[in-house]
């Protein structure tokens, strides 16, 4: 069995007077894949953010891991350039990715636009930067929520290789799951407020 | 990480231009407004004008932290921040980038009234004692409007309840700084009591702040 990354254990959680989770429980380990499913609401993105804060007692990280996520919301400053958020979150996060930047903004043709304010972006050069950012992170976890909304084919390709790749463990939710069951290891799904998790195959560590 | 940290909160301001315009013209109208209803007609008095300073000040540093803390959370960019900085961190630079704006609009806000207002005269020891107290006020307002932009941020309102949490709290801020300042221009000495209150206000609104960062405020 591989090391764990994060333990969950009965996760109870509200906003409001409305219960998002009760009981929720589940265990990601070293270079393992899960797929997080479930409808529009079931909780697949507010998993992600707690998850991401880590500061809910209901985590338990064995050893302190770094995670990047890509949300619906890019993570930028939208009045800055691309450059100058990279630098920033670049600088923050101590990346040691700061190189690879080039390469990155060639993979998903940015280049021209490098310089350029992000609020001047499409939707899907929005994703692409907030991928990048992530990117930046040397993380062991990497947190997805529909990372391929808005993206052209090209970038769908190049963010799927990318997954491959990532030398972590990845947690990636989707409503399209069947495009990766072959490299998924596992999959997390809301149903009827409770969240059932299936094992396909051990990790790969 | 605090060099990175205050260049982002410079170039943040320097793209807003909006926010600068209305921090200009709203200084400068409510100047004339001023000038023109009041002192055409009778010279205001100086508690008036000290008055008028403050409320200007207050009303620019409700503009500065509401456009700071929109661009924090228009596209979330303040998760990440949190997921690789100390909160305590991001709360102090903030508070003393908008203080240092603050302190230079004050710097322009002081010539426009010498030359627009009769009895508002900086001499030389009620420059400095004012200043002094100025300062304290002004730090004590932009630790408490960070702050509470940020508890702001975790209701529906946003922003826009910032005013509502702001104006009760900064009264005391106005009572203390407006009397030494208006002491120090009368007494000309320097007000000990009312400079020690002051440094209470920032010490308990910047701990207070810190505090309430490290806090969970997210939904």
């Amino acid at each position: 069995m591989s090391p764990t990354l994060v333990k969950c254990q009965n996760l109870d959680y509200q906003i409001g007077y409305k219960r998002i989770f009760k009981n929720l429980s589940f265990e990601i380990q070293e270079k393992e894949f899960w797929l997080l499913l479930g409808d529009n609401g079931s909780g697949k993105s507010t998993l992600l953010k707690l998850l991401y804060h880590g500061t809910h007692s209901a985590f338990y990280f064995p050893k302190k891991i770094q995670m990047s996520y890509v949300g619906h919301s890019l993570g930028l400053y939208s009045s800055l350039s691309l450059k100058e958020n990279l630098e920033y979150f670049g600088t923050i996060s101590h990346s040691k990715n700061i190189e690879k930047i080039p390469q990155w903004l060639e993979t998903f043709r940015l280049k021209k636009r490098y310089l350029d304010p992000i609020h001047t972006f499409s939707e899907g050069m929005k994703k692409k930067s907030a991928i990048i950012r992530s990117l930046l992170i040397d993380s062991e976890l990497w947190l997805l929520d529909e990372p391929f909304n808005g993206l052209d084919q090209a970038s769908v390709e190049e963010l799927k290789k990318l997954l491959i790749n990532f030398s972590g463990s990845i947690l990636l939710a989707t409503h399209n799951p069947e495009k990766f069951l072959s490299l998924a290891t596992g999959e997390m799904k809301f149903e009827n407020g409770n969240l059932l998790v299936r094992r396909y195959v051990e990790s790969s560590y | 990480m605090w060099k990175a940290l205050i260049k982002k909160e410079i170039l943040l301001l320097g793209r807003a231009k909006n926010a600068v315009l209305s921090v200009l013209s709203l200084g400068l109208s409510m100047l004339f407004l001023f000038y023109f209803g009041l002192e055409g007609t009778e010279n205001l008095s100086l508690s008036h004008i000290l008055g008028l300073k403050w409320g200007i000040l207050f009303l620019i540093s409700y503009i500065l932290v509401g456009q700071s803390v929109w661009e924090e959370r228009e596209s979330e960019a303040f998760r990440i921040n949190h997921a690789h900085l100390p909160r305590f961190s991001l709360f102090l630079v903030k508070s003393f980038f908008i203080f240092f704006v603050l302190v230079l609009v004050l710097g322009f806000l002081q010539i426009l009234l010498v030359v627009f207002f009769e009895k508002y005269k900086l001499e030389k020891n009620f420059f400095l004692h004012g200043s002094i107290y100025l300062s304290l006020g002004l730090l004590s307002l932009s630790f408490l409007g960070v702050n509470l932009s940020y508890l702001s941020q975790s209701t529906r309102l946003k922003e826009m309840l910032l005013p509502v949490l702001l104006t009760p709290l900064t009264i005391p801020i106005f009572l203390f700084g407006l009397d030494a300042e208006k002491n120090a221009f009368f007494t000309n000495s320097f007000q000990e009591k009312s400079f020690l209150i002051l440094c209470l206000f920032n010490i308990l609104y910047g701990s207070l702040g810190a505090l309430i960062m490290e806090l969970e405020l997210d939904e």
